[in-house]
């Protein structure tokens, strides 16, 4: 187990990134974990760069798309288009066709063009007039949403925000970081700085150790309960899926191999769990209207005090 | 009087137990934990028991603490072949825990 690939990717993004360590951290737990991660927060506080300084450290290809309200699914995945030459219709690839996609204000896109991206994100593929076409291997997508707008969006579905591994939400940085931030921006700064610090064979080895990390029976039993308990949560209407459960465990495999250990831990699973499954919880409106509860990450942080992890 | 003469009782009955291997060892250490430490919620992790512990300046030697742990943990959660030995540190933690926060039982939530 490596334990130097989390410090050799955090000191890059930490370049150009400023008192981001902990999102740069989560981005990385969701690339090994195989999954997709919503960025929300309001404009201006580093979600693209984080990304795209990200991509370049692990040395993957990195498109950017920004979302509008008059986008269509062609615009992204692509489409068949008439070559003159040949007079045949030819698959033009749309920006999905790489290895990590910024989905910049995905909630800012029509239906139907999200519904494009639930494909890609689900399967690594597209399909376009009956075609199936296979995305790059690895395919992370990096969606950003600013949860201030009201006004021309298009909130994701519960179904399409369960694709998303975690979402991490950014606040605002301390009074320190953001002098610090505005001094390391006098001058120019961009992501040429940050160095490619894994090449293609060692991301290969990284992500086939992480599917090695050993996770008990015991442990499985453990997630097994927590989302049983979710479910009887009164201040929930709707509790954890299974494939909550299957990515909250995918990501403390991750964790696990980041923190040295080839075997995962209730410590790893609780480490993720807020960022895992507080976006695919829904808050019963009875529980929010008596002021009983208003953000869901407080649910998953009381139900993990009252389940018993094996010791 | 009466409570200070029932406190030295009670430091006199807190033996270290005897224990066969180290995983008898952390199932002693967790149940005084459970006992002794009632502002631990039951969902507690061995991280959160050993920060909490420090925080309530229980003193061990940590570093080989913490090394004992990641042994026993590998057994656990890894697979692994069960450590060497019978965990004496969890076993000595176990005793200043009872040592230290005897008098905690009663006004639990309160960090020393």
């Amino acid at each position: 187990m490596d334990t130097g690939v989390k410090q050799r990717v955090l000191s890059e993004v930490g370049k150009v990134v400023i008192g981001r360590e902990r999102e740069a951290e989560l981005l990385l737990i969701s690339f090994l974990a195989g999954g997709h991660v919503l960025l929300e927060g309001v404009p201006g506080i580093s979600k693209t760069i984080l990304a795209k300084s990200f991509s370049k450290c692990v040395g993957l290809d990195f498109k950017r798309v920004q979302f509008t309200p008059d986008m269509l699914p062609m615009d992204m995945v692509g489409g068949f288009v008439f070559n003159v030459k040949n007079r045949e219709f030819e698959f033009r690839r749309g920006p999905v066709f790489t290895n990590l996609l910024l989905a910049d204000e995905i909630n800012r896109a029509p239906p139907k063009v999200q519904s494009a991206l639930l494909e890609a994100m689900q399967e690594g593929q597209v399909t376009v007039e009956g075609v199936t076409q296979k995305l790059p291997f690895p395919f992370m997508v990096i969606a950003t949403q600013n949860p201030q707008e009201f006004q021309g969006v298009y909130p994701l579905p519960e179904n399409q925000l369960d694709r998303f591994l975690m979402k991490v939400s950014l606040s605002y940085p301390d009074l320190a970081t953001e002098s610090l931030i505005i001094k390391r921006n006098l001058s120019d700064l961009d992501t040429s700085e940050v160095s490619e610090v894994l090449n293609a064979t060692e991301l290969e080895e990284i992500l086939r150790d992480v599917q090695k990390v050993n996770v008990s029976d015991e442990m499985i039993d453990y997630l097994s309960k927590v989302a049983e308990e979710s479910r009887k949560e009164k201040r929930l209407s709707l509790g954890a899926s299974p494939r909550a459960m299957v990515h909250l465990v995918h990501c403390a495999r991750a964790n696990a191999y980041l923190s040295g250990r080839d075997f995962a831990t209730p410590e790893d699973v609780k480490k993720v769990s807020s960022y895992v499954l507080s976006h695919r919880l829904r808050l019963d409106q009875s529980s929010v209207l008596t002021g009983a509860v208003s953000d869901p990450s407080q649910v998953v942080q009381d139900i993990f005090t009252r389940v018993r992890p094996p010791r | 009087m009466v409570a200070l003469l029932v406190g030295l009782l009670a430091l006199r009955s807190v033996r270290p137990p005897v224990v066969k291997d180290i995983s008898d060892a952390f199932q002693i250490l967790n149940r005084t934990i459970e006992r002794f430490v009632p502002d631990l919620p039951v969902g507690f992790t061995w991280g959160d028991a050993m920060e909490r512990l420090k925080a309530y300046g229980v003193e061990v030697n940590w570093p080989k603490m913490e090394s004992t742990l990641a042994g026993y943990e590998a057994f656990k959660y890894g697979g692994r072949e069960m450590p060497q030995g019978t965990g004496e540190e969890a076993i000595l933690l176990s005793t200043q825990i009872r040592r230290r926060l005897i008098g905690h039982r009663s006004k639990a939530k309160s960090p020393v």
